[in-house]
């Protein structure tokens, strides 16, 4: 079994309110960002049944932001799409910014373990930002938690790829 | 949580909130779970318990739909949301497949099944929701919310 780590930087949010994630990405600080996009961004609108998935390249990791359910269906189907793009391009890190994501289930986290382990096995890693508490609830429930480095902000989880 | 499967709380009345036929395809499931979603919304279900509803129903749905019906979207998969005198919320959702043997499902908590990419979602209902019972041989589900 592979040593994972829990970044310090990330204080699991048991049941913080959702409403201050909402204030806190409203004021985050992206940073230099240059969108230039291994993958197209997937421009749909966002409905509540779908999953809005946008592609940035930093530092040689993909950050990829999420919008709106993880579920079993299109969303599944579009994310899982994006990383075999990306792991088929040789871009073994990533960072999934789950702080809009409703909802995951079994299908999407099958999907991120799944895709952990074809990284890893690649030497890279996926990571992921602020999943909200009903996340965080989900992946401890199915007991794969421990098996992600979560951070707090895409920056911290972009410079945890070189320590 | 409790998961008790030899045998469930007494027949009562229930008073229906909400009986969908969907196609069996997983992108009828989202209709499903936002219209129940809203139904506990207007009914001020704690936003925690509306969650753990909403989810566990997303995974009956999706089991009905994969392994119940094949994802073929000519079979029609049905949920019916209704609450009890007690004010608990019974979901029941019925898939014409064949059943399964649902003491033959994987834990997906031991090492050899932690890293798998199925084989979590009736573990995760019997997490969320306070009663879970398979009838008819495991083609339909029951589930209850305190």
């Amino acid at each position: 079994m592979p040593n994972f780590v829990v970044s310090e930087s990330w204080t699991l949010p048991e049941f913080r309110n959702c409403a201050h994630l909402q204030n806190r990405r409203g004021s985050r600080n992206l940073g230099a960002w240059h969108p230039t996009s291994i993958s197209a961004p997937r421009a749909r609108p966002l409905a509540e049944d779908s999953l809005d998935i946008s592609v940035r390249r930093r530092s040689q990791v993909q950050v990829v932001q999420l919008r709106g359910p993880l579920r079993m269906g299109p969303a599944v189907d579009g994310l899982r799409q994006t990383m075999e793009e990306a792991l088929a391009s040789g871009d073994t890190r990533m960072v999934l910014n789950l702080a809009e994501v409703s909802m995951i289930d079994s299908s999407g986290i099958g999907l991120l373990v799944k895709f952990l382990a074809s990284a890893k096995q690649r030497g890279g890693n996926i990571k992921l930002v602020q999943p909200n508490k009903f996340a965080v609830q989900t992946l401890k429930l199915v007991g794969v938690i421990n098996l992600f480095e979560i951070f707090e902000n895409d920056d911290a989880a972009v410079e945890s790829f070189a320590a | 949580m409790s998961v008790d499967n030899s045998g469930g709380p007494e027949n009562s009345p229930l008073s229906e909130l909400l009986d969908r036929n969907m196609p069996a395809n997983s992108e009828a499931i989202a209709e499903v779970v936002d219209a129940i979603s809203e139904t506990l919304t207007r009914l001020e279900v704690p936003e925690q318990k509306r969650f753990e509803v909403a989810l566990a129903v997303q995974e009956a749905l999706a089991n009905a739909v994969v392994h119940g019906c094949g994802n073929d979207p000519s079979k029609q998969v049905r949920c019916r949301v209704n609450t009890d005198p007690r004010g608990r919320i019974v979901i029941t959702v019925t898939d014409p497949g064949p059943g399964f043997k649902v003491d033959r499902l994987p834990d997906p908590h031991q090492n050899e099944n932690l890293h798998a990419d199925h084989g979590r979602g009736v573990y995760l209902i019997r997490q969320l929701m306070d009663e879970v019972h398979f009838e008819n041989d495991g083609n339909e589900i029951k589930m209850w919310k305190y």
